[in-house]
C-alpha cells in the first residue's frame, strides 16, 4: 500500500497560512509515490496563492497521482471550479474514504 | 354574439324606455340585481351606463365612484326627481350626462350617440393599454433573458474556458522532445482561440456593467460577506496568472439593504481596479467590516502608490460626474453604484499604507429611487 500524507488545512488561509500550506504541499509532492490527502473540512477561505499551489501541484504530479480532497466546503468547491481545477482533483466525503486504496 | 352597448341599471326598469333605447343601433342589457352590478364592476371595460333614480341605480353609482371613477364619464343619469340629482351630487357622483324629464327620444339618442362614441373610444384605448401592458411584460421578459445571458456569458462561460486553458498548459508541460511537432502548433492554436473568446466575454461584461448604472434597484437584505466570497473567487484565475496574492478578511456579520447584482458588480470593480495596477509578488486584501450605521468594503494593495495628488484628482473627476481619462471606468461604475445606494467611494494611497479603494454602504439604502 502506498504511503499517505495528510495535510490538514486551517479554516482561513491568507498570506501567512498560505506560506505554510505551500511548503507542506511541496514536501508532500517530493515524497515519491505518496498519496496526498488534503483535509479541507474546516476551510472557509483559501487565498489565491493556496489555490495557485494546488494548480501547480496538479501540473507537477504525474497522471496517476491525483490530489485527494476531503469534504471541501462550498467556497472551496466553487473556487476550484472557477479556476478549472475541480475535474482534475478527486473529492472524497470523508477522510476514511480518501485513505482507502 | 351581439355586443352590449348600453347597460341600464334599475331596480324597476321601465319597458317603454327600454324599447325606445333598443330601437336604435345599439343593444341594451338591463341590470336589476346587486350581484349583476358586482359582475359588471369587475369587468375591465365598461360600456355606456344608464341609470334612473331607483335604489339599485343609486347604489351602483356609489360603487362606480369608489371603484371605477374613470368610467363616470360614460354614465347617463335619468334624473326624474331633483332629490335624486342632489343625492348624486352630494355623494360626489358626476355623471357624464344628466337628463331631466321629459326624456325625449330624439335628444336622448343624439346624446347617447356621443356617449357611445366616447365609450367605444375608451374601449379602444383600453385595448391599446392592454397591448402596451403585454408588450411591457414581453420586454421585461426579454430583459430578464438578456440579464441571464450576460450572467451566463460572464461567469459560467469563463469557467470551462479556464479549465480548457489549464488543461492546455498541462499538456504543454508534459510535452517532451520526442512528441510530434504538430501537437505544439495545435496547442498554440487552442490558446489563441481561447484568448479570443476571453476578449468577447470581457466585452459582454462591459455591457453588464453599463446596465448596472441605469436599471432600477431591487433592494433586499444582503449578507455582504457572502457576496464578497462569490466575487473574490472570480478573480482567482487572473490573480494566479499574474502571480498576485488575493486575501480576504471578514470582520463579523455585515448585512445591508442593497441590490445584490449591483453590490456584486461594485465589488468586482473595486477588485479589478486594484488588480490591474499589480504585478507578480504583489498582495491585495479585500476587507469587509462594519462601520457606523453601515458596512465598509475595502480593497488594499501593496502595489506602487499613486503619485501625490492623484487619488484626490481621481475622486474629483468622479464626484463632478465628468470622468476624465484618469478616471477609470471601473471606479466610475463603483462610484455610481455606491451613490445610488446612498454610499460613497473613497480612494487613498501612500507609500506606507498602500492604495485602498473603499466603499462605505449604509445599512438602509438611501436611494431616492423607487424599486
Amino acid at each position: 500500500m502506498s504511503k499517505q500524507i495528510v495535510i490538514t488545512l486551517p479554516p482561513v488561509i491568507n498570506r501567512s497560512e498560505a506560506e505554510a500550506f505551500v511548503r507542506e504541499l511541496h514536501e508532500a509532492e517530493a515524497a515519491p509515490e505518496a498519496v496526498i490527502i488534503l483535509d479541507c473540512r474546516r476551510v472557509e477561505y483559501l487565498n489565491s496563492r493556496a489555490v495557485s499551489a494546488l494548480v501547480e501541484s496538479c501540473k507537477n504530479l504525474s497522471c496517476d497521482r491525483r490530489l485527494r480532497l476531503v469534504e471541501p466546503g462550498d467556497f472551496m468547491l466553487k473556487t476550484l471550479e472557477v479556476v478549472g481545477l475541480l475535474s482534475l482533483l478527486d473529492v472524497y466525503p470523508s477522510l476514511a474514504e480518501a485513505a482507502v486504496q | 354574439m351581439s355586443q352590449t352597448d348600453i347597460l341600464y341599471v334599475s331596480s324597476a326598469p321601465e319597458n317603454s324606455f327600454l324599447a325606445e333605447l333598443s330601437s336604435g343601433e345599439c343593444s341594451v342589457r338591463t341590470v336589476t340585481s346587486i350581484d349583476e352590478v358586482k359582475q359588471i364592476l369587475a369587468r375591465p371595460n365598461l360600456p355606456v351606463m344608464v341609470i334612473d333614480g331607483t335604489p339599485l341605480a343609486l347604489e351602483f353609482c356609489d360603487s362606480l365612484k369608489e371603484t371605477r371613477p374613470d368610467c363616470l364619464a360614460s354614465l347617463i343619469a335619468l334624473v326624474s326627481d331633483s332629490r335624486v340629482k342632489a343625492r348624486l351630487l352630494e355623494n360626489g357622483v358626476n355623471p357624464g350626462l344628466m337628463l331631466s324629464p321629459p326624456f325625449d327620444a330624439a335628444t336622448l339618442r343624439s346624446r347617447l350617440s356621443a356617449c357611445l362614441d366616447a365609450g367605444r373610444l375608451r374601449m379602444e384605448l383600453a385595448a391599446y393599454a392592454l397591448d402596451l401592458e403585454k408588450n411591457n411584460d414581453r420586454m421585461s421578459h426579454l430583459l430578464g433573458m438578456k440579464d441571464r445571458f450576460l450572467s451566463l456569458a460572464t461567469h459560467d462561460l469563463r469557467t470551462p474556458l479556464t479549465t480548457m486553458k489549464l488543461v492546455g498548459e498541462m499538456i504543454e508541460k508534459q510535452l517532451v522532445e520526442s512528441s510530434p511537432p504538430g501537437i505544439k502548433r495545435m496547442l498554440d492554436i487552442l490558446a489563441r482561440n481561447i484568448a479570443k473568446i476571453e476578449v468577447k466575454v470581457d466585452e459582454l461584461l462591459l455591457i453588464a456593467r453599463m446596465d448596472m448604472e441605469v436599471s432600477p434597484l431591487e433592494l433586499q437584505e444582503i449578507n455582504v460577506n457572502e457576496i464578497a466570497l462569490d466575487v473574490i473567487k472570480i478573480f482567482f484565475p487572473g490573480a494566479i496568472s499574474r502571480g498576485v496574492e488575493l486575501d480576504a478578511v471578514f470582520g463579523g456579520v455585515a448585512r445591508i439593504q442593497a441590490d445584490a447584482r449591483c453590490l456584486d458588480q461594485l465589488m468586482c470593480e473595486l477588485i479589478a481596479s486594484s488588480l490591474e495596477r499589480l504585478d507578480t509578488g504583489d498582495h491585495v486584501e479585500v476587507r469587509i467590516s462594519t462601520e457606523g450605521e453601515g458596512v465598509r468594503i475595502s480593497v488594499t494593495d501593496d502595489g506602487p502608490p499613486m503619485r501625490e495628488g492623484q487619488a484626490e484628482q481621481l475622486m474629483e473627476g468622479l464626484l463632478n460626474e465628468s470622468p476624465t481619462r484618469q478616471t477609470r471606468v471601473s471606479l466610475y461604475t463603483a462610484h455610481v453604484i455606491a451613490q445610488r445606494h446612498g454610499g460613497r467611494l473613497e480612494i487613498t494611497s501612500s507609500e506606507s499604507k498602500g492604495t485602498t479603494f473603499s466603499v462605505w454602504m449604509p445599512q438602509q439604502a438611501a436611494t431616492g429611487e423607487s424599486a
